[in-house]
């Protein structure tokens, strides 16, 4: 064997292993039904960030445009109006709990989200009608954070008893009123039998809730990161449940422990390959709101111990100023944190009395972040108020229906062309087949590995796709038949054959590619999506055209080959 | 060997591009007629702005159009649009409003009417879409441009590859396709939505394609020379020599088309249909737009040797 098709077979099969693994998500994901895909992406929280996402006109949920409205918001205070919009949208948006949003800045006006499977317009629209609360709260003392959660854990083991006692009171009652009416039954005592039973049957099955709620106790929830805790990702929900539980809430109280929260971070941490979201426990009385602060910026701080370093620089008016400098002056060594519509964006301590109104918040910040705080610290000085310019909705029925009438025709469609194909040019038509298959296969390993977003303007390009693909190969076909006619060798059939045809694809493709480009650069979102699906299509179908089939002729044909199965 | 022709054929496809070209034009008279009729095309939600409403209810509802066109007046959103989705036994019905308002304020009017008309028969919202008419207009700009941009880069690359008079040849005749599709949507009263445009960029791919392939081949018959005295003999044989290619590649699109057209959903109905009005045409103006384009250039023009 030639040493060029033995590297031409090894390419190939290496490509054929590299789409399967970059494929393997994506196919282990959508082999699995709606319900089993919820369940594998809240175990595999990461899954969406490798496999191909289905767009929201495909999978059903709801997109959102929304555009800045400047009307009410001094000329001088609208410089960076998009970003803290965009903050606060973001922060709310996380809220929501919807499995992979995406929220993006158009331009220098608008802000477009896009929550796939999401529906609830009345939720939707609370996120963008408020106005932003920035507050700032003392963090409480790490021996009371120790003793809330030890009133906790104690309130839910106290839980067995309790519940118990409230079921069998509740159960007495209806005996106390079976009895009653029992006075003027014949049948009272088999009644109040019965009734017996029921209590004991309560008690038991409430001492079962009991003991799973004791297994599950509220400290074994958490995990100490640093001085503050922090919550596995995964058992979110449970602490969220937890806390709101009104006897939890009574019991902190009772403590001497009220008028505090928790409050979750806006960051989270990947320690030992699991996600952590800090927790933090705060005094529910703001020290301050956000109206104190004139201005905050991300900077590089010149002197001191953390010249060079990433800071926010947070600047008061006068009124704030005293505020500050009372609340610094009185919580030395104290944290206090930054909160944005119930979120913690910072915990920063505070070293000393603040009197000038400028403070500078220091922590291992990145320019980024440090940029980030400071708009999240802008955010809360005026609110960014935003206009709905679209909204779309898309049930999940709707969606589903669509995606399986794609695959059906996709399935129908493909299968006869396919069939033609190896039916009218036997063999070869078999290896242009086979070369369809890989064409397709590879687009696909591409947007994976991108992490693209299939859009039914993006099958679109797909089939655009598909059909040149099928033209070049049929082209390859007719081309070498041409030759045989001539009277050529089948050896030098197939050769002539691929060198005409080179010109012809190359020429058709890099217009088609130039086209596409273009598409991409200036077409907005369905547009860009059929230009990325074309693009990739239009490179990998020249390969998968001009080299695979080339390949599979070369190994199959023999030199001395008279005949070919065309 | 199953072959469509069992030697190259020897068809005078060039001889009738006087004809052709006169079909042509009266197909692009009734577009233009149409498009005036219309006034302007029947553009979907995306790009004028409004708000569309599909729904599916629980029980049967027979042909109940002439209820909810009532209820829906009585809005007092102007006139409307409703029509039912797929097969009447589905109950789905779609309801367009273009008039604008303040937020969701149409989509939940309409919702709360009908919920009040139909409370023995609970429905189910499909999907709801409201656009502004900024956002349409803005659309409807970026999808004009790309396409326009594009067009121009054709010109320019086939200007390069082949020469001026081949790049116009293919451009004009890929304007040709689109307008003819255009003006299949125009006439039948389909509504141009976004997918719409995207099988317009998908026929001019398709249509680009299939006119590079003869050009090339003509290229090739003339030894590298692209203009002369035989140009228009070089043209015919090469469409005869690439004839069986373009009926089993246009064959194999109209098979998928068709698999769509049956077994897709609404959403791809309109696209394939698109697609078979646009393919059929880019095959057709390769011959009858791009190559006499050429040879009206060759003679206007014609090459010293």
């Amino acid at each position: 064997m030639n040493r060029n098709i033995t590297v031409g077979l090894i390419v190939t099969a290496g490509l054929v292993a590299l789409a399967l693994f970059i494929l393997k998500d994506s196919i282990i994901f959508y082999s699995k039904n709606a319900a089993d895909q919820d369940k594998y992406a809240a175990s595999h929280p990461t899954i969406f960030k490798k496999i191909i996402n289905m767009g929201l006109d495909i999978q059903g949920g709801m997109r959102i445009v929304m555009e800045i409205d400047r009307s009410n918001v001094p000329k001088e205070a609208s410089g960076d109006l998009l970003d803290r919009a965009y903050t606060v949208i973001e922060n709310r948006i996380n809220g929501l709990g919807v499995a992979e949003p995406t929220i993006q800045k158009q331009g220098t006006e608008r802000i477009i989200v896009e929550l796939p499977g999401f529906r609830d317009e009345a939720a939707a629209s609370k996120v963008i009608g408020s106005t932003a609360q920035l507050e700032f709260n003392l963090l409480r003392e790490p021996a009371e954070l120790d003793k809330a959660i030890k009133v906790i854990d104690n309130a839910l083991k106290g839980q067995k008893i309790a519940d118990t006692g409230a079921a069998a009171a509740a159960a007495a009652d209806t005996i106390a009123v079976k009895k009653k009416e029992s006075q003027s039954k014949a049948q009272s005592l088999f009644e109040g039998k019965e009734a017996g039973k029921d209590t004991a049957a309560a008690a038991e099955s409430t001492g079962t809730a009991g003991d799973k709620l004791a297994a599950r106790s509220f400290s074994e929830l958490l995990s100490g990161i640093g001085e503050q805790i922090g919550v596995l990702e995964s058992n979110k929900k449970n602490v969220d449940d937890i806390l709101s539980r009104k006897d939890v809430k009574d019991a902190l109280d009772r403590s001497g422990l009220g008028g505090s929260n928790f409050l979750w971070g806006h960051e989270t941490r990947v320690l030992n390959s699991s996600i952590y979201r800090m927790l933090y426990y705060v005094k529910s009385r703001p020290e301050m709101r956000g109206d104190a602060i004139k201005d905050a910026r991300g900077s590089i701080d010149r002197g001191g111990f953390t010249a060079g370093q990433s800071i926010v620089e947070m600047e008061m008016n006068n009124k704030g100023a005293r505020t500050f400098a009372r609340v610094t002056g009185a919580n030395v060594n104290k944290y206090m944190a930054i909160v944005l519509d119930s979120t913690v964006y910072s915990a920063p301590v505070i070293r000393s009395k603040i009197p000038s109104g400028r403070a500078q918040i220091e922590g291992s910040f990145t320019m980024e972040e440090a940029k980030n705080l400071a708009v999240v610290l802008r955010a809360g000085a005026l609110p960014a108020p935003v206009k709905i310019m679209e909204q779309r909705t898309v049930g999940p029925s709707l969606g589903q229906d669509s995606i399986r009438d794609c695959m059906y025709a996709a399935i129908v469609g493909s299968f006869l062309v396919f069939l033609f194909i190896i039916i009218y040019y036997k063999l070869s038509g078999a290896y242009a087949v086979f070369a369809l298959v890989l064409n397709l296969l590879f687009v696909l390993a591409a947007m994976a590995s991108i992490n693209a977003t299939l859009t039914i303007p993006g099958v679109c390009g797909l089939v655009l796709n598909i059909a040149v693909a099928v033209d070049a190969n049929v082209l390859i076909c007719e081309r070498i038949r041409e030759e045989l006619h001539l009277g050529k060798t089948v050896r030098s059939a197939i050769d002539i054959g691929y060198k005409r045809v080179f010109v012809v694809i190359m020429d058709s493709n890099l217009t088609m590619l130039l086209k596409a480009g273009i598409l991409f650069w200036i077409g907005t979102g369905p547009i860009k999506g059929f230009a990325v699906t074309l693009m990739f299509g239009l490179i990998i179908s020249m390969f998968t055209s001009l080299y695979i089939t080339h390949i599979m002729y070369n190994v199959f044909t023999p030199k001395t080959g008279e005949r070919l199965s065309i | 060997m199953i072959m469509i022709f069992k030697k190259v054929p020897n068809i005078n496809f060039i001889g009738v591009w006087k004809i052709a070209f006169s079909i042509s034009g009266a197909l692009l008279l009734i577009t233009v007629a149409s498009i005036i009729y219309h006034k302007g095309f029947n553009t979907s939600i995306e790009f004028t702005g409004g708000t569309e409403i599909q729904l599916k209810f629980e029980k049967p509802m027979g042909n109940d159009i002439g209820k909810i066109r009532t209820i829906m007046t009585g809005l007092g959103y102007g006139q409307p649009e409703i029509k039912t989705i797929g097969p009447v036994k589905n109950n789905e019905i779609q309801v367009t409003v273009k008039k604008q308002a303040e937020g969701t304020t149409v989509g939940d009017a309409v919702k709360a009417a009908l919920t009040n008309g139909y409370s023995q028969n609970k429905f189910e919202v499909r999907r709801e879409e409201k656009v502004g008419p900024k956002i349409g207009a803005e659309l409807a700009s970026k999808a004009f441009w790309a396409v326009l941009l594009a067009l121009i880069a054709i010109v320019v690359y086939m200007g390069i590859r082949f020469n001026i008079p081949y790049g116009l040849g293919g451009v004009l005749s890929l304007f040709h396709d689109v307008f003819i599709t255009l003006g299949f949507f125009s006439l039948t009263n389909r509504e141009i939505s976004l997918g719409i445009v995207a099988a317009l960029l998908t026929i001019v791919g398709y249509s680009l394609n299939d006119t590079i392939v003869v050009f090339d081949r003509v290229r090739e018959n003339m030894g590298g020379r692209l203009l002369g005295p035989n140009v228009e003999s070089m043209i015919n044989k090469s469409i005869n020599q690439t004839l069986s290619r373009t009926i089993i590649t246009t064959g194999t699109v109209l098979f998928v088309l068709i698999a769509f057209s049956f077994f897709g959903g609404q959403v791809i109905q309109d696209f394939s249909l698109a697609m078979l009005v646009g393919c059929a045409s880019g095959v057709y103006s390769t011959v009858y737009i791009a190559s006499p384009i050429v040879l009206w250039w060759n003679k206007q023009f014609p090459m010293k040797i």
